[in-house]
């Protein structure tokens, strides 16, 4: 259990829109659809900064910057090796990758460009933030399924130790033509892949006493962030369930449930009505298979109904959410075995 | 109270061969093992040499009752390199007593092999439905899983990406983690395989060298790739203890920084290379002179040896001009995410031995890099601490000290 890590930023665009406005639009079942390649990113960015970058740099990119602003944060008003940021992906740089792949098969091997090498590796996107915004602190980039709330559990690690300020903590993934023929066979709804959201979110995350001395607003505060690989782990009685592991002081009053498949779904929410959580939504159907960009939208999610439980209200199709709702826990049972639980807690 | 944390488990799988004890072997000798590539037709590229693991290591390959016949390549070195930490470690696992620790590993560009097999089916219009199944290996996470599920290994598993400086970022985490309390023991390591694509994409960023990787050298003009595992077990020492088991090293400091300078460029300034430095050895808490030799990731770029030297001597002041050095890429290629925990290895051996290697294929040290690099064979010194060093595209900086044991 963490203390004194608080969340004071959020930032996220995708397929489904930019901001927060678009965002709360998609949660009502509006989504302003578009797709990355035609996503002006010149609205958002100094492209000059990020030439010739890959989509997901300059989604990730875009989302980070969205979220210092939301923070009132300026990289050159901090210490800027107290300053870190951390990325989840689950497929980091695709387009750039198959690009390169198709010009080494298709061309001349000594004509392919070096742009397409070196931005295809997975810490581009973080290299890119970190080289743009002036952040010299500790920089990674988290792979897998669960690699948001790795990064989070990272960021509070470092935070809490006293080695960070600040950290940028975020995920993202990008939709391509590839990723449909990847999971085609693999996953059970292929379907799912062609309609899932891609794009990036990040959650800023900062110690309080940081925070408090710069009179920021804070939206939650980070309680816990556990993974799990093994599947049964989490769902067998027989072993360490993580949500045996929640351990926050207001027990949690509403979960956020995420599966890859129908019967994940149904034996976690057996499992934990009988259990825990006073309220359960399964969000699973929202962002679709998003991998790491879905993964941190359901954070920010989380974020967002810990701070306004009433805005949420009737996408959660519960008229009675009041601000009772102390604790919001979101859970991921993915792909590959990864299991994640993280615990916002409203800031009182 | 600060926990101390030891070494007590290492595997190792490279060109110069399996294990620890051969590893030694060819760094006493001097013995370099950069070929020709034979995994792949290098001869369109501008250069043909690379450190690839023998595909002897790989005859009659088994990972216990997983069906190995999909497996990448590199989820086989990750393998091997993790049975052998785990046995050198005493930690042995079954169906119903697996082992509860976290398995954080680094990688650069993970199945790349099983990836690029797929990609190159999908753009050429081959039937790539038939390797859907490579899908299973075509991410570094699933490789991970893969040897954890193999090796019945259950916990958090993590995989981290931090360019050339990964595998000692996971390193570095599994560290802190232990020392601040967060868990008692780990298993730590990283894996790279060779592949097309990663040849051809040095080969076009003219980062490699079709004569020898010369590291500090006034001549050298590039790098040679090679592949590779290692990993580590390393526990509180409390924990090493109760268990009985042997502590071959400590490690006592960590540092990591980021040079937001550039993509592939380093820092000519090296702050963030010297700051990564200097975070090890104020967590260390020691002086710098008693640094005893540093295993540099000296690659054999123009502009990285000359920043390392810079980091150096910003870091760790005159001493930087004394203290023995070398850079163990001419033996073996350079690992890239790998790089980071097999020159940990080489550096807790550097220690075991008391013998700092070779720079191989040092002919004139370059004025820009005023440092005591080692030439004419191996040297016998009393080594007490060692300092390693790795750095990445993206301006990755991460540094570890190690140091022999005293209970």
């Amino acid at each position: 259990m963490y203390s004194g890590i608080v969340i004071t930023g959020v930032g996220m665009m995708g397929d489904w829109g930019v901001g927060r406005d678009d965002f709360i639009s998609l949660l009502l079942g509006h989504p302003t659809l578009t797709t990355i390649d035609k996503f002006d990113f010149d609205a958002h960015i100094d492209t000059n900064l990020l030439r010739r970058a890959d989509y997901i740099s300059l989604c990730a990119f875009t989302a980070a910057v969205m979220a210092l602003r939301d923070a009132k944060i300026s990289i050159k008003q901090e210490d800027s090796t107290r300053v870190g940021v951390i990325l989840g992906t689950v497929h980091g740089p695709l387009h750039y990758s198959f690009d390169y792949h198709a010009s080494l098969v298709t061309g001349d091997p000594k004509m392919v460009s070096p742009m397409f090498f070196s931005d295809s590796i997975p810490n581009a996107p973080v290299s890119h933030i970190s080289t743009a915004l002036g952040i010299h602190g500790y920089t990674i980039t988290t792979q897998g399924y669960c690699a948001v709330a790795q990064g989070l559990k990272i960021a509070a690690e470092r935070i809490q130790r006293g080695a960070l300020d600040v950290c940028l903590v975020g995920g993202a993934d990008v939709n391509h033509d590839f990723l449909a023929k990847l999971y085609g066979g693999c996953v059970a709804h292929p379907k799912k892949i062609a309609t899932t959201f891609g794009g990036s979110g990040f959650l800023i995350l900062e110690s309080l006493d940081h925070a408090q001395k710069r009179g920021a607003v804070t939206y939650a505060h980070l309680e816990q962030a556990l993974m799990i690989t093994a599947k049964y782990e989490v769902l067998s009685s027989q072993h360490v369930s993580l949500l045996d592991k929640i351990d926050v002081q207001n027990p949690s009053k509403y979960l956020l449930s995420v599966a890859d498949d129908d019967k994940d779904s149904e034996l976690r929410r057996d499992y934990f009505l009988n259990g825990i959580p006073d309220h359960y939504t399964d969000c699973s159907s929202i962002f679709g298979y998003g991998f790491a960009a879905a993964e941190s939208f359901q954070n920010i999610l989380a974020v967002l109904i810990a701070q306004s439980p009433q805005m949420f209200s009737s996408f959660l199709g519960m008229t009675e959410l009041t601000t009772a709702i102390n604790n919001v826990s979101l859970l991921r049972t993915a792909f590959a075995g990864g299991n994640s639980l993280v615990v916002f807690s409203r800031n009182v | 109270m600060k926990r101390r944390v030891v070494i007590t488990g290492m595997g190792v799988i490279t060109s110069l061969g399996r294990g620890v004890d051969v590893t030694t072997k060819a760094l006493k000798e001097g013995h370099s093992s950069i070929r020709r590539i034979n995994s792949f037709d290098p001869s369109s590229h501008k250069t043909t040499l690379g450190g690839e693991v023998d595909p002897l290591q790989f005859e009659n390959f088994s990972a216990g009752d997983m069906d190995v016949r999909l497996w990448d390549r590199s989820s086989k070195l990750l393998f091997i390199a993790t049975f052998d930490a785990l046995m050198s470690a005493g930690l042995q696992s079954s169906e119903n007593h697996p082992i509860r620790v976290p398995f954080i590993a680094g990688t650069t560009l993970g199945g790349m092999l099983a990836s690029q097999n797929f990609h190159r089916a999908a753009i050429t219009g081959k039937n790539y439905k038939d390797r859907a199944p490579f899908v299973s290996d075509a991410l570094a996470t699933h490789q991970l899983l893969h040897v954890s599920e193999a090796l019945r290994i259950l916990g958090e598993t993590l995989i981290l990406n931090n360019a050339c400086a990964s595998s000692l970022s996971a390193v570095g985490l599994a560290y802190e983690r232990i020392r601040a309390g967060d868990c008692d023991i780990a298993i730590t390591g990283g894996y790279e395989v060779m592949s097309d694509f990663t040849h051809a994409g040095f080969n076009v960023l003219q980062l490699v060298t079709s004569d020898a990787c010369r590291p500090f050298d006034k001549g050298r003009t590039g790098l040679v790739l090679g592949e590779g595992a290692g990993v580590l077990v390393i526990e509180t020492l409390e924990h090493a203890l109760l268990r009985k088991a042997s502590v071959i090293a400590e490690i006592i400091g960590y540092g990591q920084a980021s040079d937001a300078y550039h993509l592939t460029k380093p820092d000519p300034n090296a702050l963030g290379a010297s700051r990564a430095i200097m975070a090890a050895v104020d967590q260390a808490e020691i002086d710098p002179d008693a640094i005893d030799y540093v295993n540099a990731h000296g690659t054999g770029t123009p502009s990285n040896d000359s920043m390392e030297a810079k980091a150096l001597h910003f870091a760790l002041g005159v001493h930087a001009s004394k203290v023995p050095i070398s850079s163990t890429k001419p033996f073996m290629g350079h690992l890239l995410g790998a790089a980071g925990v097999v020159e940990t290895i080489i550096s807790v051996i550097a220690i075991q031995e008391q013998m700092a290697p070779e720079n191989l294929n040092l002919h004139e040290l370059d004025s820009e890099c005023e440092l005591n690099v080692i030439r004419g064979g191996a040297q016998n010194l009393p080594i007490k601490t060692v300092l390693s060093n790795s750095f990445g595209f993206g301006g990755s900086n991460a540094a570890i000290l190690v140091k022999r044991f005293i209970g």
